[in-house]
C-alpha cells in the first residue's frame, strides 16, 4: 500500500495522475501536463504538494552542536528566522542526505529531508545525538503537511493570504503566521524551481482547506497546481542536485558542484570534514557538467557518456529531460575532469546509437529573484 | 478515452486506416495520454525501405518516457509525417490526425490481424 498525502483526495479531484513515488502515491502532473505546468510556473504560479518530504524537530541545548556535527555548511551562519542548505555526509565526503534547516533559536530547528531518506536521516541524527547532550528529535512529518508555492506570482497569491508582509521575508527566511480560516503555518521564502516562492508547512488535518485557500487566492493570477514531473524539469534547469542522482553515498558535493556549502572558515569539526577539505583543494577525479545535446534525443540518468570519438567512457548522465523552458534536450552528468571543459563535445549513448552533445555552463537557467 | 469507429487498432496501441493498398498509422489517445508531453519522433527507417510487421518505425520521447512504434503490417514504407520534425506535441493533441508513417501493404491478409474499435476498448479495460 503506497503512502498517501493527506491531499490525496484534491489530487484525484483535480484529475492527477497519480505514480509511485518513492513508496507515495503522488501527482506526476495534473491534466495541464508537465510542460504547461512547468512554463505557468515560470510565469505566473504553480502549488506543489511537497507533503511526502521528512520534517524534523531537532531542540534542546545539544541541538546547535550535533547539526554541526552532521552538517557540512557552517549552521552558525543561519541565525534565528534563517534557513539554510546543507548535506549529512559520510566521513568519505559522500552524501548521506541533502537537508533544509530553519532555525528558530540556538536550540530550536526545523529540518526538511528527503522522503526515501528520512528514516536514514533520523537513525543518522540520534546516533551521533549520543555525543551530545540535550537534543530532541521528533519527526513532525505525518502530523504535517507541506506544499509549495512557486513563480514570479507567488508573493501575490501567498500576500492575500496571510497578515504578515512578506516582503519582510527575504530569501533563505521564514516566519510562522496564520493562513485564511486560522489555519497556523510555516511560511519560508525557499524553493526547488529557481523561480521565487514560498515552502509552507501546516498541520496535516488542516491540509485540504490550505490547499483550497491556496489555489482560490491564485485564480487571478493564473496559479495552477503542478506536479513531480514538472519539479523534476524546473529543479534540473536551474541544476539543483536531486538525491540518487546528483548526490549519493557515491557522490561528495564536490564531484556534484555544490561546494558552495563547504565553507573553509567552519572551525568545528563535522563528518567529513577532512575528506571535503582535502577535495577542495586537490580538486576531483570526476565533476559535474551541464550538457545540451546537439542531435536529437533525451540523455536520461544512466546513459553513459563517451569521449568526441564515441571511444572511451568519460563519464554518466545523472539527469536528463527536455527543458521546457529553453526547448532543448538538457542533462547533468559526471564527467571526467579531462574531459569536462566549457565547450566541449561528448557523446551519449542513447539506444543504440551516440548523440553529441556540448559541455555548457551551469545553471541552465539562473534564479529569478522576484522583481 | 476516444477511440474513433472508423479506425483499426493494435494491442500496442496503434492505430491503422487504410486507404487501398495504403496503410496509413499513428498512436492513440490511450498511448500518448501515457507517454505524456511528446517531444520528439525519431529513428525511422528510410523511405521506400521495406518495415516489417512488429518492428519498430518511429521512436517517441517525451518528458517522461520513451516507447517504440511498431509497424502495423509489413511493407514499403511510402512516407513519415514530416510535420512531426517541429511539432511532435501534435501527437498529444491529435493522435489520429497526426499519422506516423504510410505503408504501402505487402499482404494485406495482415490486415485481418488487427482489432476492432470494441477488441482495442476491451483490451484496454482488461
Amino acid at each position: 500500500m503506497l503512502k498517501q498525502s493527506p491531499l490525496n483526495d484534491e489530487h484525484l479531484a483535480l484529475g492527477a495522475r497519480m505514480i509511485d513515488f518513492g513508496g507515495w502515491s503522488l501527482p506526476v502532473q495534473y491534466p495541464t501536463g508537465i510542460i504547461e505546468e512547468h512554463l505557468n510556473t515560470r510565469e505566473n504560479a504553480g502549488l506543489f504538494d511537497i507533503s511526502h518530504m521528512g520534517e524534523l524537530k531537532v531542540s534542546g541545548g545539544g541541538a546547535f552542536d550535533l547539526l554541526q556535527y552532521v552538517s557540512v555548511n557552517d549552521v552558525s551562519l543561519m541565525g534565528p528566522g534563517g534557513a539554510q542548505y546543507s548535506t549529512f555526509c559520510l566521513e568519505n565526503g559522500t552524501v548521506v542526505d541533502d537537508v533544509f534547516y530553519y532555525q528558530y533559536a540556538r536550540d530550536s530547528f526545523k529540518v526538511i529531508v528527503n522522503a526515501a531518506n528520512k528514516d536514514k536521516d533520523l537513525a543518522w541524527l540520534n546516533k551521533n545525538a549520543a555525543r551530545f547532550k540535550d537534543v530532541t528529535i521528533v519527526d513532525q512529518s505525518a502530523q504535517r503537511a507541506r506544499v509549495s508555492l512557486q513563480g514570479p506570482k507567488a508573493q501575490d497569491v501567498l500576500q492575500s493570504l496571510v497578515p504578515v508582509d512578506l516582503a519582510t521575508v527575504k530569501r533563505f527566511q521564514f516566519t510562522e503566521t496564520e493562513l485564511k480560516e486560522a489555519v497556523p503555518a510555516f511560511v519560508a521564502r525557499t524553493g526547488y524551481t529557481g523561480e521565487d516562492g514560498f515552502e509552507i508547512s501546516f498541520p496535516a488535518g488542516m491540509a485540504k482547506a490550505a490547499w483550497r485557500s491556496i489555489l482560490g487566492a491564485g485564480k487571478p493570477f493564473h496559479l495552477l497546481p503542478a506536479g513531480l514531473g514538472a519539479r523534476d524539469t524546473l529543479r534540473l534547469e536551474a541544476c539543483y542536485s536531486l538525491y540518487g542522482h546528483e548526490i549519493s553515498e557515491s557522490i561528495t558535493p564536490v564531484e556534484a558542484g555544490i561546494e558552495f556549502i563547504i565553507k573553509k572558515a567552519k572551525q568545528v569539526d563535522y563528518i567529513g570534514k577532512e575528506a571535503l577539505l582535502n577535495q577542495l583543494e586537490h580538486g576531483t577525479g570526476r565533476k559535474i557538467a551541464g550538457l545540451k545535446a546537439i542531435d536529437k534525443g533525451i540523455m536520461r540518468s544512466g546513459l553513459e557518456i563517451l569521449d568526441d570519438a564515441g571511444a572511451k567512457r568519460v563519464g554518466i548522465i545523472t539527469s536528463g529531460t527536455f527543458s521546457p523552458s529553453l526547448k532543448e534536450s538538457i542533462a547533468l552528468g559526471l564527467v571526467d575532469v579531462d574531459h569536462n571543459k566549457i565547450g566541449a563535445v561528448v557523446a551519449v549513448k542513447v539506444r543504440d546509437k551516440h548523440i553529441r552533445a556540448k559541455i555548457v555552463p551551469r545553471p541552465f537557467y539562473a534564479y529569478h529573484p522576484r522583481q | 478515452m476516444n477511440i474513433p469507429d472508423s479506425l483499426k487498432y493494435t494491442k500496442t496501441h496503434e492505430w491503422a486506416r487504410i486507404e487501398g493498398d495504403v496503410l496509413v498509422m499513428g498512436i492513440t489517445d490511450h498511448a500518448q495520454h501515457e507517454l505524456t508531453d511528446i517531444v520528439y519522433v525519431d529513428d525511422f527507417p528510410d523511405i521506400g525501405s521495406r518495415v516489417q510487421k512488429g518492428r519498430t518505425v518511429a521512436v517517441i520521447e517525451s518528458v517522461k518516457a520513451v516507447a517504440e512504434v511498431f509497424a502495423v503490417v509489413s511493407g514499403e514504407l511510402l512516407a513519415i509525417n514530416a510535420a512531426l520534425e517541429d511539432s511532435p506535441e501534435l501527437l498529444n493533441k491529435e493522435p489520429y490526425d497526426a499519422w506516423i508513417a504510410k505503408i504501402k501493404i505487402s499482404n494485406l491478409e495482415e490486415i485481418e490481424d488487427l482489432l476492432s474499435p470494441d477488441a482495442y476498448k476491451k483490451e484496454l479495460t482488461a
